[in-house]
C-alpha cells in the first residue's frame, strides 16, 4: 500500500508532463512571477487577476497553469520582499527581514538564489508528502478543535516575540497592538462594530495589503529618501555574485531542512498555517544559530528557512483541499472555485474516481516548482540589475505600483488613506525602535485567537479547563510555556544579570 | 529630576500607552460579558489594558536603562510621499490613471531636494504608459485610464 | 539660459497636451449604442473569495456575448453595503452591473441600522441567476436520519444542544427551526462553514445550518449528512433532499443571485442585460456550474424579479426581527 504512491505519482506525471501541459505550466509560472513581482500585488490578487485565462482550458491543463501562476506569484512576492522590502503576502514578511538586508549589502543574487533553491527543495519534499502522507496528515488536522487552534495561536504569537532582535518587551507590545488592530471591524457574534469610528469602510476590518504596504514598503521608501545619499547597493555583474556562494550553501542547507519540516506539518492546518510556519522557522533558525546577532543583518538562514517553510506549507495546504474538499486559506478557496468551475469537486472522491486528475494535479505542483526554478534562476540576473537603476528613478515606480496594486484589489480610496495612515505609523515606529513584523503576525492571528477563545468557552459552557483537557491543546500550551521560559525569560535574566554586574 | 536615558524607548512607551488608552476609551460602549459568554468588549479591553501596562514598563525602562537617541525627523520625504499617495487616491477616479500616474511621479520626485523636473516628467510618462498597458489593457483591472469614464 | 521653472512648465505642458490628445481620442470613441463602453461587474466580496470566482466566471462568459471588455471590480466591505451603495450611485447606463445575492441586498436593509440606500428605490433587478437553499447538516456518524429524529433529540438536550451557523441565512434558518420546534439550542457563530467541520465531526456540535457548497461537498465526502433544505420546494439539482417544510418546519428561505442595476436605467438596457444573462444561464455549461455550486438556474422576467426583490426586503425584515438579530453598525 505504501509504494502505491510511486505508482500514483507515475500516473500523475504521465498525465501532467505532456508538452502542452508543460507549456501551460511555463506560461503560468512566467505570468505569475511577473505579476507577483510588482510591488503591491501579492499572490492572491495575482491569481484572481490571471484566473480567467485558465477558464477555457481543459481541467488538467487549467490546474497545471493555475499551479504555475500560484508558485510564480509566491516567488515573485519573495523577490519583491528581498529587493524592495515589500511583502506580497503574510508569509513573505519574514523574508523581508534578512533578505532585504542581504540585498542592501549587494548579495541580492545570493538571497534570490537561495530562496529559489530552498523553495524548490521544499516543493519536492512537499509533493512527496502529499502523495505519501496526505490522508493521515489530513486526519490529524481534522482533530483540531477550537481550543487547539487557540493554543496554536498563542504559541505562534510567542514565536513572533522571539524573532524580534530588539527589546523583547517592545516586541510583545507590538504583537499586542497587532492583535488589537486585527479586532477592528464587525464582531461576528454580536454584529457590533469595534473601533471603526463610524467609518463604514472599516466594517470588514483593516485590509492586509494597505497595512503591510504602508508599514513596510512606504516606510522603507521614506527611510531611504532621508539618507544623505540615496542607497546604492554594490553591483557586480559577474555571474559568481549572482549565485549563492559555497559558504552560503553550507550555512543554509540545515535551515532548509528544518524549514521544510516545519512548513510541511504546519501547512496542513487551516488558517494561517503557512504564516506560522515562516515565522516559526525564522525564530527556530535564530535560536539555533551559533551567532544569533547576525539575524536582522543579512543572515542567509533567515531567508533559506522561512522560504522553504513557506513553500512546503504552500504545497501541503493543498492537502485539506484535495483530500477533504476543504479550502484551508484564501488561495485554496480560489483553487477550489477554479476546480468547481472545471467541474471537479475536490475531495476524496476525486482521488478514486479520477485518479489521473488528482495525481496529475499533484504532479503539476511539482512541475510548477520546477518551472519556477527554470524561469527564475536566469531572471535573478535581471532583478539584480534592476537594483542598480538609480534609486531616484526606482522609488516613484515602486510607489506607483504599490498604489495601483492596493487600489485595483479594492477600488476604494479608503484603502489608500489607510495605507498612508500606516505609512505614518510605520515611520513613528521606526523612529522609536519598534519592529513591525511582530505586529503583522498579531494582526493576522488576533481575530482568529479571539474567535477560537470565545468559541471554546461557548461550547464548553464556560469551562476553562477545556484548554488543558484536550491533548493537542495541552501539548501546545506546555510547549509555549517551555519556549517562554527557555527562550525569553532565561536569556533576559542572564542579560540583566550581566548588565547589573557591569554597573 | 528624571533623566530620559533612552529617548526611543520613551517614544515607544508613549505610543503604547496612547494606543492602549484609545482602545479602552473607544471600547467602553462594548458589552463585556462573562468569560463563558464573552461580549464584544471582553478581549479588546483586556488587551488594551495590557498594552497600557507594557507602555508603563517600557517607560520605566526608558528612565533607567540607556538606549539610542531618536534620529531627527525630516519632514520633506514623509509629507511628499503621503501627499502623493493621497493625491492618487483622490484623483484617480476623476482624471484617470494616465494623469495621476504622471502626477504621482512628479510629486514623489520632489521628496528629494535634488529634483530633476524633466526627468520626473519623462519617468512619469513612461510609467503611465507601462501601467496602462499592463493593468488596464493587459489585466482588465478596474482602473480608469482616462477621465470621465 | 532658460530658468528651471520655465523648462518645467514647458515639458509639463507638453506632457499634459499629449495625454489630453490621446485621452480625447480614446474617450470620444462612441457614446450612443449600448454597450458603448467596457462593462463592469461589481463584486461585493474581496478578490479571490469564493463569490469572486463566481462573478469572474460570468465576466468570462459575458465577454464573447457583448464583444467588449468585461471587468470585475471588487468593492468589498460593510457586508456588501459598500458595493450596493456604489452601484446605486453609479450612472444608470447599464455599464455597471451588480452581481450579488438579491436576497442579501434585501436582507441588508434590515441587518444594518443605517442601510446606505433604500434598496427598493435605488436598485433594479435585471435578471436572476440561480436559486440556492441553505441546508441542515449533521455528523454522518450521528444517529439522526430525519429532521424528526434531530428535533426529538434536541428537545431532550434542551440548552445543552449546540449548533453552528456561518451566515445570516444560516442564522435565520436556525432561529425559525428553534421557534417552530420549540428548541433551546445554543448557537455558535463561525466565520466560514469549513471552520465548523471539525467540531461537527467531533460531536461538539449537534447540527449546523450551512451553505450548499460546503454541505454538498461534505456529504459527498461522507462526513456530514444533509437532513433538509430551506427552500419551499425540492431542488432540481438535488431532488433527493427533503425540504424543511415537508419535515414539518414551514419555511421558504431561498437565496437567489441576480444581476442588478441602478434605478433609472432605461428599460431597453435592462432588457438587453436580461437577455444576456438568460443566454448564459440557459447554457448547459452554466447549468452544470450552478449545480456544482449547490443551486438551480433561476430565470425570471425583470418584473417578476423586481417583485421578488421587494417581497424579499419585507420578508427578511420579518426574519431578522424574529431571529432577534441585532442590526449591525
Amino acid at each position: 500500500m505504501e509504494f502505491d504512491f510511486v505508482q500514483n505519482l507515475a500516473t500523475g506525471f504521465t498525465a501532467a508532463a505532456t508538452l502542452k501541459n508543460l507549456g501551460f505550466a511555463l506560461i503560468g509560472c512566467l505570468l505569475g512571477t511577473l505579476i507577483g513581482v510588482l510591488p503591491g500585488i501579492g499572490p492572491i490578487p495575482a491569481i484572481a487577476m490571471l484566473l480567467p485565462i485558465t477558464f477555457g482550458l481543459d481541467p488538467l491543463s487549467s490546474l497545471v497553469m493555475l499551479a504555475g501562476i500560484y508558485y510564480g506569484a509566491q516567488y515573485g512576492g519573495s523577490t519583491t520582499s528581498i529587493l524592495v522590502n515589500i511583502p506580497g503576502e503574510a508569509g513573505s514578511i519574514v523574508t523581508c527581514i534578512d533578505g532585504h538586508e542581504m540585498a542592501k549589502q549587494g548579495r541580492a543574487g545570493a538571497a534570490l538564489g537561495v530562496a529559489a533553491l530552498a523553495s524548490f527543495f521544499a516543493g519536492c519534499v512537499g509533493t512527496v508528502f502529499i502523495a505519501a502522507f496526505g490522508p493521515p496528515l489530513a486526519a490529524i488536522a481534522q482533530q483540531f478543535n477550537s481550543p487547539d487552534y487557540f493554543s496554536l495561536m498563542v504559541l505562534g504569537l510567542v514565536t513572533a516575540v522571539i524573532l524580534a532582535h530588539g527589546s523583547v518587551i517592545k516586541a510583545a507590545g507590538m504583537v499586542l497592538v497587532g492583535l488589537l488592530l486585527g479586532l477592528v471591524g464587525t464582531d461576528v457574534n454580536s454584529g457590533l462594530t469595534r473601533y471603526t469610528f463610524g467609518v463604514s469602510d472599516l466594517w470588514d476590518g483593516i485590509d492586509f495589503l494597505p497595512l503591510v504596504i504602508g508599514l513596510f514598503g512606504i516606510t522603507e521608501i521614506i527611510r531611504n529618501l532621508e539618507q544623505r545619499t540615496l542607497p546604492r547597493p554594490q553591483f557586480n555583474a559577474r555571474m559568481r555574485e549572482l549565485w549563492p556562494s559555497k559558504r552560503d550553501f553550507q550555512e543554509s542547507w540545515r535551515a532548509v531542512l528544518r524549514g521544510t519540516g516545519l512548513g510541511s506539518v504546519l501547512g496542513v492546518l487551516p488558517g494561517g498555517g503557512a504564516v506560522l510556519a515562516a515565522f516559526a522557522s525564522y525564530t527556530l533558525e535564530k535560536k539555533v544559530a551559533k551567532d544569533p546577532t547576525r539575524f536582522g543583518r543579512g543572515a542567509i538562514e533567515g531567508v533559506a528557512g522561512p522560504e522553504s517553510a513557506n513553500n512546503a506549507a504552500a504545497q501541503t495546504s493543498f492537502i485539506p483541499l484535495l483530500t477533504l474538499g476543504l479550502p484551508s486559506n484564501a488561495i485554496m478557496a480560489i483553487m477550489m472555485g477554479a476546480m468547481i468551475i472545471q467541474g471537479i469537486q475536490p475531495g476524496a472522491a476525486v482521488m478514486t474516481k479520477r485518479p489521473d486528475l488528482f495525481w496529475g494535479m499533484v504532479a503539476s505542483m511539482w512541475i510548477g516548482n520546477l518551472m519556477l526554478l527554470v524561469i527564475n534562476l536566469p531572471l535573478i540576473g535581471i532583478w539584480v540589475r534592476l537594483l542598480s537603476v538609480p534609486y531616484r528613478l526606482l522609488y516613484p515606480a515602486i510607489l506607483l505600483f504599490c498604489v495601483i496594486g492596493i487600489y485595483s484589489t479594492n477600488t476604494n480610496i479608503a484603502q489608500l488613506v489607510l495605507c498612508a495612515v500606516f505609512a505614518v505609523f510605520g515611520y513613528i515606529l521606526l523612529r522609536f525602535g519598534c519592529e513591525p513584523a511582530p505586529l503583522v503576525l498579531g494582526f493576522i492571528l488576533g481575530p482568529l485567537m479571539e474567535e477560537n477563545l470565545r468559541r471554546s468557552l461557548v461550547i464548553s459552557r464556560g469551562d476553562p479547563m477545556v484548554f488543558i483537557e484536550r491533548p493537542i491543546s495541552a501539548t501546545l500550551l506546555a510547549t509555549t510555556l517551555v519556549v517562554i521560559l527557555a527562550l525569553i525569560v532565561l536569556p533576559q535574566f542572564r542579560r540583566t544579570r550581566k548588565e547589573a554586574f557591569q554597573e | 529630576m528624571l533623566r530620559i536615558k533612552s529617548p526611543q524607548d520613551l517614544g515607544a512607551a508613549v505610543v503604547f500607552m496612547a494606543i492602549g488608552l484609545v482602545g479602552v476609551y473607544f471600547g467602553r460602549d462594548l458589552s463585556f460579558g462573562t468569560a463563558a459568554r464573552m461580549g464584544p468588549g471582553y478581549f479588546p479591553i483586556i488587551l488594551s489594558w495590557i498594552i497600557v501596562a507594557i507602555g508603563i514598563v517600557v517607560g520605566l525602562k526608558a528612565l533607567t536603562i540607556e538606549g539610542p537617541r531618536i534620529e531627527p525627523v525630516q519632514l520633506r520625504p514623509i509629507v511628499v510621499i503621503i501627499a502623493a499617495i493621497l493625491a492618487f487616491g483622490f484623483l484617480i477616479n476623476a482624471v484617470g490613471l494616465a494623469i495621476t500616474a504622471v502626477l504621482l511621479t512628479i510629486l514623489a520626485a520632489y521628496a528629494r531636494r535634488d529634483v530633476k523636473p524633466i526627468e520626473a516628467v519623462l519617468l512619469g510618462g513612461g510609467l503611465a504608459i507601462f501601467a496602462i498597458v499592463v493593468f488596464v489593457y493587459g489585466l482588465s483591472q478596474p482602473l480608469p485610464a482616462w477621465w470621465g469614464r | 539660459m532658460k530658468s528651471k521653472s520655465q523648462w518645467w512648465l514647458r515639458s509639463g505642458g507638453l506632457a499634459l497636451a499629449l495625454v489630453a490628445g490621446l485621452g480625447s481620442v480614446a474617450g470620444s470613441a462612441g457614446a450612443q449604442e449600448y454597450p458603448s463602453q467596457d462593462i463592469r461587474l461589481v463584486c461585493a466580496f474581496p478578490a479571490g473569495s469564493g463569490a469572486d470566482v463566481l462573478v469572474r466566471y460570468f465576466a468570462e462568459k459575458l465577454r464573447p456575448i457583448v464583444n467588449r471588455t468585461v471587468i470585475v471590480e471588487n468593492k468589498a466591505g460593510a457586508g456588501g453595503n459598500i458595493a450596493t451603495e456604489y452601484v446605486a450611485r453609479s450612472k444608470p447606463d447599464g455599464h455597471t452591473i451588480y452581481v450579488h445575492a438579491g436576497t442579501a441586498v434585501a436582507a441588508n436593509q434590515s441587518l444594518f441600522k443605517k442601510p446606505p440606500v433604500d434598496a427598493a428605490k435605488a436598485i433594479r433587478v435585471a435578471a436572476t441567476i440561480n436559486r440556492q437553499p441553505f441546508m441542515l447538516v449533521v455528523d454522518a456518524k450521528s444517529p439522526y436520519k430525519t429532521v424528526a429524529d434531530l428535533t426529538a433529540a434536541m428537545k431532550q438536550k434542551g440548552d445543552k444542544a449546540t449548533y453552528a451557523t456561518a451566515a445570516p441565512n444560516g442564522r435565520i434558518m436556525g432561529e425559525i427551526y428553534k421557534n417552530i420546534a420549540g428548541l433551546k439550542a445554543v448557537e455558535v457563530v463561525y466565520k466560514t462553514a469549513p471552520d465548523s467541520l471539525n467540531e461537527l465531526t467531533s460531536g461538539k456540535l449537534d447540527f449546523g445550518m450551512h451553505d450548499p457548497v460546503f454541505s454538498l461537498a461534505q456529504q459527498r465526502e461522507g462526513r456530514l449528512r444533509i437532513l433538509a433544505v430551506s427552500t419551499g420546494k425540492r431542488l432540481d439539482a438535488s431532488p433527493a433532499l427533503p425540504t424543511m417544510t415537508e419535515a414539518g418546519i414551514a419555511m421558504d428561505l431561498t437565496g437567489w443571485w441576480a444581476a442588478m442595476v441602478p434605478a433609472g436605467t432605461p428599460r431597453p438596457v435592462i432588457d438587453k442585460i436580461h437577455q444576456w444573462f438568460v443566454q448564459m444561464v440557459s447554457s448547459d455549461e452554466t447549468k452544470k456550474f450552478l449545480n456544482n455550486f449547490g443551486g438551480d438556474p433561476f430565470i425570471n422576467s425583470p418584473e417578476r424579479a423586481q417583485e421578488m426583490f421587494e417581497t424579499a426586503i419585507k420578508e427578511w425584515g420579518d426574519y431578522v426581527r424574529m431571529a432577534k438579530i441585532e442590526p449591525m453598525g
